[in-house]
Protein backbone atom coordinates (compact mmCIF):
# COMPACT_ATOMS: atom_id res chain seq x y z
CA UNK A 1 0.00 0.00 0.00
CA UNK A 2 1.18 3.49 -1.12
CA UNK A 3 1.23 5.62 2.21
CA UNK A 4 2.69 8.65 0.34
CA UNK A 5 0.35 11.63 0.53
CA UNK A 6 2.84 13.33 -2.32
CA UNK A 7 2.72 11.24 -5.56
CA UNK A 8 2.70 13.91 -7.70
CA UNK A 9 5.81 13.61 -10.38
CA UNK A 10 6.41 17.29 -11.13
CA UNK A 11 6.17 18.33 -7.68
CA UNK A 12 8.61 15.37 -6.12
CA UNK A 13 10.99 16.85 -9.36
CA UNK A 14 10.82 19.99 -7.63
CA UNK A 15 11.44 18.83 -4.15
CA UNK A 16 14.47 17.03 -4.84
CA UNK A 17 15.84 20.53 -6.94
CA UNK A 18 15.23 22.36 -4.29
CA UNK A 19 18.75 20.40 -3.15
CA UNK A 20 20.77 21.67 -5.73
CA UNK A 21 21.25 20.11 -9.73
CA UNK A 22 21.06 16.99 -10.38
CA UNK A 23 20.94 14.74 -13.13
CA UNK A 24 17.70 12.14 -14.66
CA UNK A 25 19.01 8.96 -12.19
CA UNK A 26 20.48 11.21 -9.35
CA UNK A 27 16.78 12.82 -9.37
CA UNK A 28 15.40 8.74 -9.64
CA UNK A 29 17.35 8.11 -6.67
CA UNK A 30 16.55 10.93 -4.21
CA UNK A 31 13.13 10.85 -4.80
CA UNK A 32 12.94 6.85 -3.74
CA UNK A 33 15.10 8.18 -0.81
CA UNK A 34 12.98 10.98 0.44
CA UNK A 35 10.09 9.83 -1.05
CA UNK A 36 9.38 6.12 -0.97
CA UNK A 37 8.59 6.41 -4.69
CA UNK A 38 10.91 4.97 -7.63
CA UNK A 39 9.73 6.85 -10.40
CA UNK A 40 9.97 4.96 -13.83
CA UNK A 41 12.24 6.97 -16.31
CA UNK A 42 9.49 6.99 -18.93
CA UNK A 43 7.40 9.18 -15.69
CA UNK A 44 10.37 10.99 -15.10
CA UNK A 45 11.44 12.31 -18.48
CA UNK A 46 7.62 13.19 -19.19
CA UNK A 47 7.37 15.50 -15.65
CA UNK A 48 10.78 16.65 -16.60
CA UNK A 49 9.21 17.73 -19.90
CA UNK A 50 6.44 19.83 -18.45
CA UNK A 51 8.36 21.27 -15.62
CA UNK A 52 11.01 22.78 -18.32
CA UNK A 53 7.87 24.08 -20.90
CA UNK A 54 6.62 25.83 -17.82
CA UNK A 55 9.71 27.12 -16.85
CA UNK A 56 9.77 25.68 -13.74
CA UNK A 57 12.98 24.14 -14.16
CA UNK A 58 16.61 24.83 -16.27
CA UNK A 59 18.76 22.81 -18.30
CA UNK A 60 22.19 23.16 -17.64
CA UNK A 61 24.90 22.88 -19.57
CA UNK A 62 27.47 20.07 -19.58
CA UNK A 63 29.59 17.82 -21.37
CA UNK A 64 28.03 14.76 -19.54
CA UNK A 65 25.43 13.17 -21.52
CA UNK A 66 23.47 13.16 -18.18
CA UNK A 67 22.32 16.44 -18.40
CA UNK A 68 21.88 18.40 -14.76
CA UNK A 69 18.77 20.59 -14.09
CA UNK A 70 18.20 23.07 -11.44
CA UNK A 71 15.26 24.47 -10.32
CA UNK A 72 14.52 28.21 -11.27
CA UNK A 73 12.94 31.24 -9.75
CA UNK A 74 9.77 30.41 -10.74
CA UNK A 75 10.15 26.65 -9.63
CA UNK A 76 10.56 27.78 -6.42
CA UNK A 77 8.18 30.25 -6.09
CA UNK A 78 5.31 27.40 -6.98
CA UNK A 79 7.00 24.67 -4.70
CA UNK A 80 6.67 27.10 -1.85
CA UNK A 81 3.41 27.84 -2.67
CA UNK A 82 2.21 24.00 -3.20
CA UNK A 83 3.92 23.40 0.02
CA UNK A 84 2.30 26.05 2.05
CA UNK A 85 -1.08 24.33 0.64
CA UNK A 86 0.14 21.04 1.83
CA UNK A 87 1.33 22.29 5.43
CA UNK A 88 -1.83 23.69 5.95
CA UNK A 89 -3.72 20.71 5.04
CA UNK A 90 -1.12 18.59 7.73
CA UNK A 91 -1.67 21.27 10.50
CA UNK A 92 -5.52 21.15 9.96
CA UNK A 93 -5.59 17.36 10.11
CA UNK A 94 -2.97 17.04 13.00
CA UNK A 95 -5.34 19.92 15.35
CA UNK A 96 -8.11 17.40 14.53
CA UNK A 97 -6.34 14.71 15.61
CA UNK A 98 -5.57 15.99 18.80
CA UNK A 99 -9.54 16.84 19.36
CA UNK A 100 -10.65 13.37 18.05
CA UNK B 1 15.39 -6.19 -21.28
CA UNK B 2 17.61 -3.40 -22.14
CA UNK B 3 17.21 -3.92 -25.53
CA UNK B 4 13.27 -3.91 -25.75
CA UNK B 5 13.64 -0.21 -23.74
CA UNK B 6 15.57 1.19 -25.69
CA UNK B 7 13.24 0.14 -28.76
CA UNK B 8 10.32 1.16 -26.72
CA UNK B 9 12.05 4.66 -26.05
CA UNK B 10 11.43 4.92 -30.19
CA UNK B 11 7.74 5.63 -29.54
CA UNK B 12 8.76 9.24 -27.92
CA UNK B 13 8.32 11.67 -31.14
CA UNK B 14 11.59 13.10 -33.06
CA UNK B 15 11.51 16.71 -31.90
CA UNK B 16 11.67 15.19 -28.41
CA UNK B 17 14.47 12.56 -29.14
CA UNK B 18 16.43 15.52 -30.49
CA UNK B 19 15.83 17.64 -27.12
CA UNK B 20 16.17 14.44 -25.36
CA UNK B 21 16.81 11.54 -26.33
CA UNK B 22 20.64 11.39 -25.21
CA UNK B 23 20.67 12.03 -21.65
CA UNK B 24 17.14 9.93 -21.74
CA UNK B 25 19.54 6.83 -23.02
CA UNK B 26 22.03 7.59 -20.57
CA UNK B 27 18.96 7.22 -17.92
CA UNK B 28 17.78 3.90 -19.14
CA UNK B 29 21.55 2.34 -18.74
CA UNK B 30 22.01 3.71 -15.41
CA UNK B 31 18.06 2.75 -14.08
CA UNK B 32 17.18 -1.01 -13.25
CA UNK B 33 15.50 -2.40 -16.87
CA UNK B 34 12.09 -4.79 -15.83
CA UNK B 35 9.22 -5.38 -17.35
CA UNK B 36 7.34 -2.35 -15.05
CA UNK B 37 10.50 0.29 -16.74
CA UNK B 38 9.57 -1.21 -20.18
CA UNK B 39 5.35 -0.45 -19.52
CA UNK B 40 6.74 3.11 -18.19
CA UNK B 41 8.40 4.19 -21.00
CA UNK B 42 5.91 3.07 -23.51
CA UNK B 43 2.86 4.20 -21.85
CA UNK B 44 4.98 7.79 -21.53
CA UNK B 45 6.40 7.76 -25.16
CA UNK B 46 2.36 7.11 -26.00
CA UNK B 47 1.48 10.27 -24.01
CA UNK B 48 4.39 12.43 -24.89
CA UNK B 49 3.00 12.05 -28.64
CA UNK B 50 -0.43 12.54 -27.80
CA UNK B 51 0.27 15.82 -26.48
CA UNK B 52 1.47 16.43 -30.17
CA UNK B 53 0.15 19.23 -32.05
CA UNK B 54 -0.10 16.83 -35.30
CA UNK B 55 -1.59 14.00 -33.18
CA UNK B 56 -5.02 13.83 -34.11
CA UNK B 57 -3.50 13.74 -37.86
CA UNK B 58 -1.83 11.12 -37.43
CA UNK B 59 -3.43 8.97 -35.03
CA UNK B 60 -6.49 8.92 -37.62
CA UNK B 61 -4.20 8.51 -40.43
CA UNK B 62 -2.63 5.58 -38.83
CA UNK B 63 -6.15 3.95 -37.54
CA UNK B 64 -7.42 4.34 -40.91
CA UNK B 65 -4.63 2.51 -42.58
CA UNK B 66 -4.79 -0.04 -40.00
CA UNK B 67 -9.00 0.03 -40.03
CA UNK B 68 -8.73 -0.38 -44.06
CA UNK B 69 -5.96 -3.51 -43.98
CA UNK B 70 -8.26 -4.85 -41.91
CA UNK B 71 -11.15 -4.23 -43.52
CA UNK B 72 -9.40 -5.33 -47.09
CA UNK B 73 -8.38 -8.49 -45.03
CA UNK B 74 -11.98 -9.09 -43.45
CA UNK B 75 -13.23 -8.78 -47.56
CA UNK B 76 -11.74 -12.08 -48.00
CA UNK B 77 -13.87 -13.54 -45.56
CA UNK B 78 -16.84 -12.37 -47.63
CA UNK B 79 -17.83 -15.19 -50.04
CA UNK B 80 -17.01 -14.04 -53.30
CA UNK B 81 -19.51 -14.16 -55.90
CA UNK B 82 -20.47 -13.01 -60.04
CA UNK B 83 -23.30 -12.04 -61.43
CA UNK B 84 -25.00 -12.44 -64.18
CA UNK B 85 -27.68 -11.14 -65.88
CA UNK B 86 -29.74 -10.62 -68.66
CA UNK B 87 -32.73 -8.48 -70.12
CA UNK B 88 -36.09 -8.79 -70.19
CA UNK B 89 -39.18 -7.07 -72.40
CA UNK B 90 -42.93 -8.11 -71.89
CA UNK B 91 -45.15 -5.74 -74.38
CA UNK B 92 -48.83 -6.44 -75.52
CA UNK B 93 -49.68 -7.32 -78.79
CA UNK B 94 -53.30 -6.34 -79.50
CA UNK B 95 -54.83 -8.87 -82.43
CA UNK B 96 -54.95 -6.67 -85.68
CA UNK B 97 -58.12 -4.93 -85.93
CA UNK B 98 -59.14 -4.44 -82.28
CA UNK B 99 -58.99 -1.46 -80.72
CA UNK B 100 -57.41 -2.41 -77.15
CA UNK B 101 -57.07 0.68 -75.20
CA UNK B 102 -53.99 1.51 -73.80
CA UNK B 103 -54.63 1.32 -70.32
CA UNK B 104 -56.07 -1.76 -70.36
CA UNK B 105 -53.17 -2.76 -72.24
CA UNK B 106 -50.84 -1.73 -69.57
CA UNK B 107 -53.07 -2.72 -66.45
CA UNK B 108 -53.04 -6.19 -67.89
CA UNK B 109 -48.86 -6.11 -68.97
CA UNK B 110 -48.16 -5.07 -65.23
CA UNK B 111 -50.63 -8.07 -63.95
CA UNK B 112 -49.06 -10.91 -66.17
CA UNK B 113 -45.38 -9.36 -65.33
CA UNK B 114 -46.46 -9.91 -61.82
CA UNK B 115 -47.87 -13.06 -62.34
CA UNK B 116 -44.75 -14.16 -64.48
CA UNK B 117 -42.24 -13.67 -61.50
CA UNK B 118 -43.63 -15.33 -59.16
CA UNK B 119 -44.48 -17.97 -61.73
CA UNK B 120 -40.70 -17.88 -62.55
CA UNK B 121 -39.24 -17.43 -58.85
CA UNK B 122 -41.68 -20.59 -57.36
CA UNK B 123 -40.00 -22.33 -55.35
CA UNK B 124 -40.52 -25.99 -57.81
CA UNK B 125 -38.41 -24.08 -60.61
CA UNK B 126 -35.99 -23.13 -58.44
CA UNK B 127 -35.57 -26.44 -56.24
CA UNK B 128 -35.23 -27.90 -60.56
CA UNK B 129 -32.80 -25.52 -60.93
CA UNK B 130 -30.70 -26.36 -58.05
CA UNK B 131 -30.64 -29.75 -58.21
CA UNK B 132 -30.10 -30.21 -62.14
CA UNK B 133 -26.94 -32.61 -62.34
CA UNK B 134 -24.74 -30.05 -64.92
CA UNK B 135 -25.36 -27.04 -62.16
CA UNK B 136 -25.51 -29.02 -58.54
CA UNK B 137 -25.58 -26.05 -56.73
CA UNK B 138 -25.33 -25.19 -53.39
CA UNK B 139 -23.91 -28.93 -52.22
CA UNK B 140 -22.54 -27.61 -48.56
CA UNK B 141 -25.85 -25.51 -47.94
CA UNK B 142 -27.63 -28.81 -49.20
CA UNK B 143 -26.03 -30.45 -46.75
CA UNK B 144 -27.32 -28.92 -43.90
CA UNK B 145 -30.65 -27.08 -45.26
CA UNK B 146 -33.72 -28.59 -46.71
CA UNK B 147 -33.81 -28.17 -50.55
CA UNK B 148 -37.08 -25.77 -49.69
CA UNK B 149 -35.09 -23.51 -47.48
CA UNK B 150 -32.23 -23.20 -49.59
CA UNK B 151 -34.94 -22.17 -52.31
CA UNK B 152 -36.02 -19.51 -50.23
CA UNK B 153 -33.01 -17.98 -49.22
CA UNK B 154 -32.03 -18.01 -53.14
CA UNK B 155 -34.91 -15.85 -53.85
CA UNK B 156 -33.91 -13.26 -50.86
CA UNK B 157 -30.33 -13.33 -51.57
CA UNK B 158 -29.25 -14.64 -54.99
CA UNK B 159 -31.73 -14.03 -57.46
CA UNK B 160 -33.04 -10.59 -58.69
CA UNK B 161 -35.55 -10.02 -61.16
CA UNK B 162 -35.59 -5.63 -60.96
CA UNK B 163 -37.53 -3.09 -63.69
CA UNK B 164 -35.69 -1.20 -65.88
CA UNK B 165 -36.03 1.34 -68.40
CA UNK B 166 -35.43 0.67 -71.68
CA UNK B 167 -33.97 3.76 -74.31
CA UNK B 168 -36.84 2.92 -76.63
CA UNK B 169 -39.45 2.72 -73.87
CA UNK B 170 -41.55 0.10 -75.48
CA UNK B 171 -43.06 -2.63 -73.11
CA UNK B 172 -42.23 -3.69 -69.48
CA UNK B 173 -38.49 -4.06 -69.47
CA UNK B 174 -36.93 -5.96 -66.50
CA UNK B 175 -32.93 -7.17 -65.41
CA UNK B 176 -32.58 -11.08 -64.31
CA UNK B 177 -29.57 -11.22 -62.34
CA UNK B 178 -28.55 -14.23 -60.61
CA UNK B 179 -25.11 -14.16 -58.00
CA UNK B 180 -22.93 -17.61 -57.44
CA UNK B 181 -19.36 -18.00 -56.77
CA UNK B 182 -18.82 -20.09 -60.15
CA UNK B 183 -19.34 -16.86 -63.38
CA UNK B 184 -20.08 -20.03 -65.84
CA UNK B 185 -22.97 -21.70 -63.25
CA UNK B 186 -24.33 -18.07 -62.78
CA UNK B 187 -25.09 -17.68 -66.47
CA UNK B 188 -26.57 -20.98 -66.83
CA UNK B 189 -28.79 -20.32 -63.53
CA UNK B 190 -30.04 -17.30 -65.68
CA UNK B 191 -30.60 -18.61 -68.74
CA UNK B 192 -32.85 -21.31 -67.02
CA UNK B 193 -34.93 -18.48 -65.39
CA UNK B 194 -35.66 -17.03 -68.59
CA UNK B 195 -36.26 -20.22 -70.23
CA UNK B 196 -38.90 -20.64 -67.61
CA UNK B 197 -40.15 -17.67 -67.82
CA UNK B 198 -40.90 -18.02 -71.69
CA UNK B 199 -42.37 -21.15 -70.71
CA UNK B 200 -45.17 -19.75 -68.30
CA UNK B 201 -45.59 -16.99 -70.24
CA UNK B 202 -46.68 -18.95 -73.09
CA UNK B 203 -48.70 -21.55 -70.92
CA UNK B 204 -50.26 -17.85 -69.24
CA UNK B 205 -51.27 -16.63 -72.78
CA UNK B 206 -53.07 -20.08 -73.42
CA UNK B 207 -54.86 -20.06 -70.62
CA UNK B 208 -55.86 -16.46 -70.94
CA UNK B 209 -57.36 -17.39 -74.50
CA UNK B 210 -58.89 -20.53 -73.35
CA UNK B 211 -60.26 -18.63 -70.26
CA UNK B 212 -61.92 -16.01 -73.07
CA UNK B 213 -63.15 -18.62 -75.32
CA UNK B 214 -64.79 -20.07 -72.24
CA UNK B 215 -66.94 -17.12 -70.77
CA UNK B 216 -67.35 -14.40 -74.19
CA UNK B 217 -67.29 -17.24 -76.80
CA UNK B 218 -64.34 -15.13 -78.61
CA UNK B 219 -60.65 -15.36 -78.90
CA UNK B 220 -58.32 -13.14 -76.07
CA UNK B 221 -58.21 -9.76 -78.30
CA UNK B 222 -53.74 -9.61 -76.80
CA UNK B 223 -51.18 -11.62 -75.76
CA UNK B 224 -47.97 -10.72 -73.75
CA UNK B 225 -44.71 -11.51 -75.72
CA UNK B 226 -41.32 -12.00 -73.89
CA UNK B 227 -38.32 -11.02 -75.61
CA UNK B 228 -35.37 -11.51 -74.77
CA UNK B 229 -33.57 -8.30 -75.08
CA UNK B 230 -29.68 -8.99 -73.82
CA UNK B 231 -28.64 -12.67 -73.12
CA UNK B 232 -27.47 -13.61 -70.08
CA UNK B 233 -23.50 -12.47 -69.39
CA UNK B 234 -20.63 -14.46 -68.50
CA UNK B 235 -19.37 -12.27 -65.72
CA UNK B 236 -15.21 -11.68 -65.33
CA UNK B 237 -14.73 -9.55 -62.70
CA UNK B 238 -16.23 -10.24 -59.30
CA UNK B 239 -19.29 -8.74 -57.96
CA UNK B 240 -19.25 -9.18 -54.42
CA UNK B 241 -17.73 -8.52 -52.45
CA UNK B 242 -16.88 -4.24 -53.75
CA UNK B 243 -13.36 -4.28 -51.74
CA UNK B 244 -14.01 -0.51 -52.36
CA UNK B 245 -16.32 -0.15 -50.20
CA UNK B 246 -15.14 -2.23 -47.51
CA UNK B 247 -11.73 -0.06 -47.96
CA UNK B 248 -14.09 2.98 -47.78
CA UNK B 249 -15.53 2.06 -44.68
CA UNK B 250 -12.51 0.67 -42.81
CA UNK B 251 -10.37 4.11 -43.43
CA UNK B 252 -13.77 5.90 -42.68
CA UNK B 253 -13.99 3.93 -39.26
CA UNK B 254 -10.20 4.20 -38.27
CA UNK B 255 -10.61 7.96 -38.83
CA UNK B 256 -13.33 8.36 -36.61
CA UNK B 257 -11.60 5.99 -34.06
CA UNK B 258 -8.37 7.64 -33.77
CA UNK B 259 -10.14 11.40 -33.67
CA UNK B 260 -12.05 10.33 -30.66
CA UNK B 261 -9.12 8.83 -29.06
CA UNK B 262 -7.31 11.59 -28.76
CA UNK B 263 -9.98 13.54 -27.66
CA UNK B 264 -11.06 11.36 -24.96
CA UNK B 265 -7.06 11.11 -24.38
CA UNK B 266 -6.35 14.76 -23.74
CA UNK B 267 -9.35 15.54 -22.50
CA UNK B 268 -10.71 13.07 -20.37
CA UNK B 269 -12.57 14.68 -17.80
CA UNK B 270 -14.31 16.89 -19.99
CA UNK B 271 -15.26 14.31 -21.95
CA UNK B 272 -16.63 12.03 -19.14
CA UNK B 273 -18.66 14.99 -18.11
CA UNK B 274 -20.74 15.44 -21.47
CA UNK B 275 -20.94 11.98 -21.11
CA UNK B 276 -22.44 11.69 -17.73
CA UNK B 277 -24.49 15.07 -18.58
CA UNK B 278 -25.97 12.51 -22.14
CA UNK B 279 -26.29 9.24 -19.87
CA UNK B 280 -28.41 11.85 -17.30
CA UNK B 281 -30.58 13.01 -20.06
CA UNK B 282 -30.88 9.64 -21.55
CA UNK B 283 -31.94 8.24 -18.19
CA UNK B 284 -34.80 11.26 -17.56
CA UNK B 285 -35.78 10.96 -21.05
CA UNK B 286 -36.36 6.98 -20.63
CA UNK B 287 -38.33 7.51 -17.83
CA UNK B 288 -40.46 9.86 -19.29
CA UNK B 289 -41.25 7.46 -22.18
CA UNK B 290 -42.57 5.16 -19.40
CA UNK B 291 -45.60 7.70 -19.23
CA UNK B 292 -46.87 7.85 -23.00
CA UNK B 293 -48.50 4.63 -23.97
CA UNK B 294 -47.07 2.87 -27.22
CA UNK B 295 -49.11 2.24 -30.35
CA UNK B 296 -49.18 -0.65 -32.22
CA UNK B 297 -50.09 -0.96 -35.73
CA UNK B 298 -51.95 -3.92 -37.38
CA UNK B 299 -51.92 -3.97 -41.32
CA UNK B 300 -53.58 -5.93 -44.08
CA UNK B 301 -53.52 -5.35 -47.92
CA UNK B 302 -56.02 -6.48 -50.06
CA UNK B 303 -55.46 -6.35 -53.90
CA UNK B 304 -58.67 -4.61 -55.76
CA UNK B 305 -59.23 -5.44 -59.63
CA UNK B 306 -62.11 -4.70 -61.52
CA UNK B 307 -63.68 -7.51 -63.58
CA UNK B 308 -62.31 -7.15 -66.69
CA UNK B 309 -64.83 -7.21 -70.01
CA UNK B 310 -64.54 -7.29 -73.97
CA UNK B 311 -66.59 -4.08 -73.62
CA UNK B 312 -63.73 -2.38 -71.82
CA UNK B 313 -61.31 -4.26 -73.82
CA UNK B 314 -63.04 -2.45 -77.05
CA UNK B 315 -62.94 0.83 -75.08
CA UNK B 316 -67.08 0.69 -74.80
CA UNK B 317 -66.92 0.94 -71.27
CA UNK B 318 -64.74 2.50 -69.26
CA UNK B 319 -62.52 0.93 -66.57
CA UNK B 320 -64.68 1.62 -63.09
CA UNK B 321 -62.93 3.52 -60.95
CA UNK B 322 -61.52 1.89 -58.29
CA UNK B 323 -61.42 4.74 -55.64
CA UNK B 324 -65.30 4.50 -56.24
CA UNK B 325 -65.45 1.02 -55.03
CA UNK B 326 -63.73 1.77 -52.24
CA UNK B 327 -65.40 5.08 -51.18
CA UNK B 328 -68.77 2.80 -51.27
CA UNK B 329 -66.90 0.30 -49.00
CA UNK B 330 -66.13 2.47 -46.57
CA UNK B 331 -69.23 3.90 -46.07
CA UNK B 332 -70.75 0.40 -45.69
CA UNK B 333 -67.85 -1.23 -43.36
CA UNK B 334 -67.89 2.92 -40.82
CA UNK B 335 -72.08 3.08 -41.16
CA UNK B 336 -72.46 4.20 -37.66
CA UNK B 337 -75.33 1.45 -36.30
CA UNK B 338 -72.86 -1.49 -37.28
CA UNK B 339 -69.30 0.08 -36.56
CA UNK B 340 -70.48 1.24 -33.18
CA UNK B 341 -72.15 -2.14 -32.29
CA UNK B 342 -68.99 -3.71 -33.07
CA UNK B 343 -66.35 -1.47 -31.17
CA UNK B 344 -68.96 -1.10 -27.98
CA UNK B 345 -68.67 -5.29 -28.21
CA UNK B 346 -67.20 -6.84 -24.81
CA UNK B 347 -64.80 -8.70 -27.03
CA UNK B 348 -63.07 -6.04 -27.86
CA UNK B 349 -62.46 -4.55 -24.75
CA UNK B 350 -62.83 -0.83 -25.57
CA UNK B 351 -63.32 1.18 -22.69
CA UNK B 352 -66.61 2.97 -22.83
CA UNK B 353 -64.94 6.58 -23.71
CA UNK B 354 -62.18 5.33 -26.73
CA UNK B 355 -65.20 3.35 -28.24
CA UNK B 356 -67.53 6.24 -27.85
CA UNK B 357 -64.83 7.75 -30.11
CA UNK B 358 -63.75 5.50 -32.62
CA UNK B 359 -67.23 5.59 -33.33
CA UNK B 360 -67.65 9.01 -34.07
CA UNK B 361 -64.14 9.37 -35.66
CA UNK B 362 -62.81 5.88 -36.99
CA UNK B 363 -60.22 7.62 -38.86
CA UNK B 364 -57.85 8.36 -35.68
CA UNK B 365 -57.19 4.49 -35.25
CA UNK B 366 -58.41 3.19 -38.26
CA UNK B 367 -57.31 3.59 -42.10
CA UNK B 368 -59.13 2.38 -44.97
CA UNK B 369 -57.26 3.52 -48.48
CA UNK B 370 -56.04 2.75 -51.82
CA UNK B 371 -52.42 2.43 -51.88
CA UNK B 372 -50.15 1.29 -54.74
CA UNK B 373 -48.31 -1.58 -53.34
CA UNK B 374 -44.78 -1.71 -54.23
CA UNK B 375 -43.65 -5.22 -56.08
CA UNK B 376 -41.05 -6.05 -57.43
CA UNK B 377 -42.51 -5.79 -61.32
CA UNK B 378 -45.20 -2.96 -61.16
CA UNK B 379 -47.50 -1.31 -58.32
CA UNK B 380 -50.44 -3.14 -57.83
CA UNK B 381 -53.26 -0.73 -56.51
CA UNK B 382 -54.76 -2.22 -53.09
CA UNK B 383 -56.91 -1.89 -50.11
CA UNK B 384 -54.89 -1.07 -47.17
CA UNK B 385 -56.52 -1.37 -43.98
CA UNK B 386 -54.78 -0.27 -40.68
CA UNK B 387 -55.52 -0.03 -36.77
CA UNK B 388 -53.59 1.23 -34.46
CA UNK B 389 -53.68 0.86 -30.53
CA UNK B 390 -51.76 0.29 -27.87
CA UNK B 391 -52.96 -3.19 -27.50
CA UNK B 392 -51.28 -5.00 -30.10
CA UNK B 393 -53.98 -8.14 -30.19
CA UNK B 394 -56.94 -5.81 -30.48
CA UNK B 395 -55.27 -4.10 -33.13
CA UNK B 396 -55.38 -6.68 -35.05
CA UNK B 397 -58.50 -8.39 -33.83
CA UNK B 398 -60.04 -4.62 -35.56
CA UNK B 399 -58.07 -5.23 -38.91
CA UNK B 400 -59.28 -9.14 -39.05
CA UNK B 401 -62.96 -8.05 -38.29
CA UNK B 402 -62.19 -5.51 -40.83
CA UNK B 403 -60.79 -7.98 -43.94
CA UNK B 404 -63.73 -10.32 -43.15
CA UNK B 405 -66.36 -7.75 -43.37
CA UNK B 406 -65.09 -6.47 -46.73
CA UNK B 407 -65.23 -10.00 -48.25
CA UNK B 408 -68.46 -10.44 -46.40
CA UNK B 409 -69.04 -7.42 -48.47
CA UNK B 410 -67.95 -7.65 -51.74
CA UNK B 411 -69.30 -11.28 -51.80
CA UNK B 412 -72.90 -9.96 -51.73
CA UNK B 413 -72.21 -7.20 -53.83
CA UNK B 414 -70.94 -9.51 -56.76
CA UNK B 415 -74.23 -12.01 -55.99
CA UNK B 416 -75.89 -8.67 -56.29
CA UNK B 417 -74.74 -7.77 -59.67
CA UNK B 418 -75.09 -11.51 -61.02
CA UNK B 419 -78.49 -11.25 -60.50
CA UNK B 420 -79.23 -7.17 -60.92
CA UNK B 421 -76.54 -6.05 -63.35
CA UNK B 422 -78.02 -3.96 -66.93
CA UNK B 423 -74.28 -5.49 -68.11
CA UNK B 424 -74.46 -8.82 -69.20
CA UNK B 425 -71.07 -8.53 -69.72
CA UNK B 426 -70.30 -8.38 -65.71
CA UNK B 427 -73.21 -11.03 -64.96
CA UNK B 428 -71.43 -13.36 -67.67
CA UNK B 429 -67.75 -12.50 -65.53
CA UNK B 430 -69.63 -13.19 -61.93
CA UNK B 431 -71.05 -16.65 -62.96
CA UNK B 432 -67.53 -17.99 -64.34
CA UNK B 433 -65.96 -16.69 -61.17
CA UNK B 434 -63.51 -14.58 -63.25
CA UNK B 435 -63.09 -10.81 -62.06
CA UNK B 436 -63.10 -11.92 -58.54
CA UNK B 437 -61.57 -8.38 -57.53
CA UNK B 438 -60.37 -9.20 -54.07
CA UNK B 439 -57.06 -11.02 -53.15
CA UNK B 440 -55.71 -10.67 -49.83
CA UNK B 441 -51.66 -9.49 -50.76
CA UNK B 442 -51.02 -9.51 -46.80
CA UNK B 443 -52.80 -11.00 -43.99
CA UNK B 444 -53.35 -9.15 -40.92
CA UNK B 445 -50.54 -10.73 -37.99
CA UNK B 446 -50.24 -9.47 -34.50
CA UNK B 447 -47.66 -6.65 -34.46
CA UNK B 448 -45.19 -7.49 -32.14
CA UNK B 449 -42.74 -4.14 -32.10
CA UNK B 450 -45.05 -0.45 -31.37
CA UNK B 451 -45.17 1.25 -34.53
CA UNK B 452 -44.62 4.87 -32.92
CA UNK B 453 -41.19 4.61 -31.22
CA UNK B 454 -41.80 7.37 -28.46
CA UNK B 455 -39.40 5.66 -26.08
CA UNK B 456 -36.37 5.55 -28.95
CA UNK B 457 -36.95 8.82 -29.98
CA UNK B 458 -37.13 10.52 -26.30
CA UNK B 459 -34.09 8.57 -25.40
CA UNK B 460 -32.09 9.90 -28.66
CA UNK B 461 -33.68 13.28 -27.96
CA UNK B 462 -32.72 13.55 -24.05
CA UNK B 463 -29.35 12.21 -24.80
CA UNK B 464 -28.65 15.13 -27.69
CA UNK B 465 -29.98 17.24 -25.09
CA UNK B 466 -27.93 16.00 -22.32
CA UNK B 467 -24.79 16.03 -24.20
CA UNK B 468 -26.04 20.19 -25.66
CA UNK B 469 -26.02 20.85 -21.78
CA UNK B 470 -23.13 19.04 -20.71
CA UNK B 471 -20.82 21.27 -23.44
CA UNK B 472 -23.09 24.13 -22.64
CA UNK B 473 -21.90 23.75 -18.95
CA UNK B 474 -18.23 23.04 -19.71
CA UNK B 475 -18.10 26.36 -21.36
CA UNK B 476 -19.24 27.81 -18.59
CA UNK B 477 -16.68 26.34 -16.79
CA UNK B 478 -14.26 27.61 -19.02
CA UNK B 479 -15.85 30.77 -18.87
CA UNK B 480 -17.14 30.93 -22.31
CA UNK B 481 -14.35 29.34 -24.02
CA UNK B 482 -15.61 27.31 -26.32
CA UNK B 483 -13.02 25.06 -27.54
CA UNK B 484 -11.76 23.70 -23.58
CA UNK B 485 -15.55 22.75 -23.26
CA UNK B 486 -16.03 20.60 -26.68
CA UNK B 487 -12.96 19.41 -26.19
CA UNK B 488 -11.15 20.56 -28.56
CA UNK B 489 -7.30 19.82 -28.49
CA UNK B 490 -4.72 22.27 -29.09
CA UNK B 491 -0.77 22.17 -29.50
Amino acid sequence: MNCNIVTDPQLLILASLAEGEKHGYAMMEDIEKFGGIRLGAGTLYGAITRLEEQGWICRVESEDRRKPYRITGLGQQHLEEQMTALQRVVKTAMRRLRHA
Amino acid sequence: MRRWIAWAARLYPRPWRERYGEEFSALLKDAPADWRQLADVMWAGLAVRMADGTTYIKVAGGLALIGAIAALAGSYAVPQRYVSSAILRIAPVADAGRNVPPEVLQREADDHARELRSLTLARDTLIGIIRKPELNLYPAEREILPLEDVAENIVARDVSILPIKLPDGRGKAFRVSFAYPDPEKARAVVAALIAEAQRENADMNRNTDIQWRTVWSEPVPFSERLDVVSLPTLPAELSEPRRSIFLACGAGGGVLLGLMAVLLWRHPKAGLRVAAWGLAGCGVAGALSFLIAERYTCRASMRVTAPFTPAEVAGEVAVPPLSGWVENMRMEIFSRDYFCNWVKSAKLGFDEATAASLCTQPERAIGFRMVDVASAIAAVPALEITASDTDNVRAQKLVNELVIRVEVRDERDRESAYWTSSNPQIAQAHKHGIGDNLEILEAPTTPEHPSTHYRITLIIAGAVMGLTLGILRNCGRTGGNVAPALAIAHP
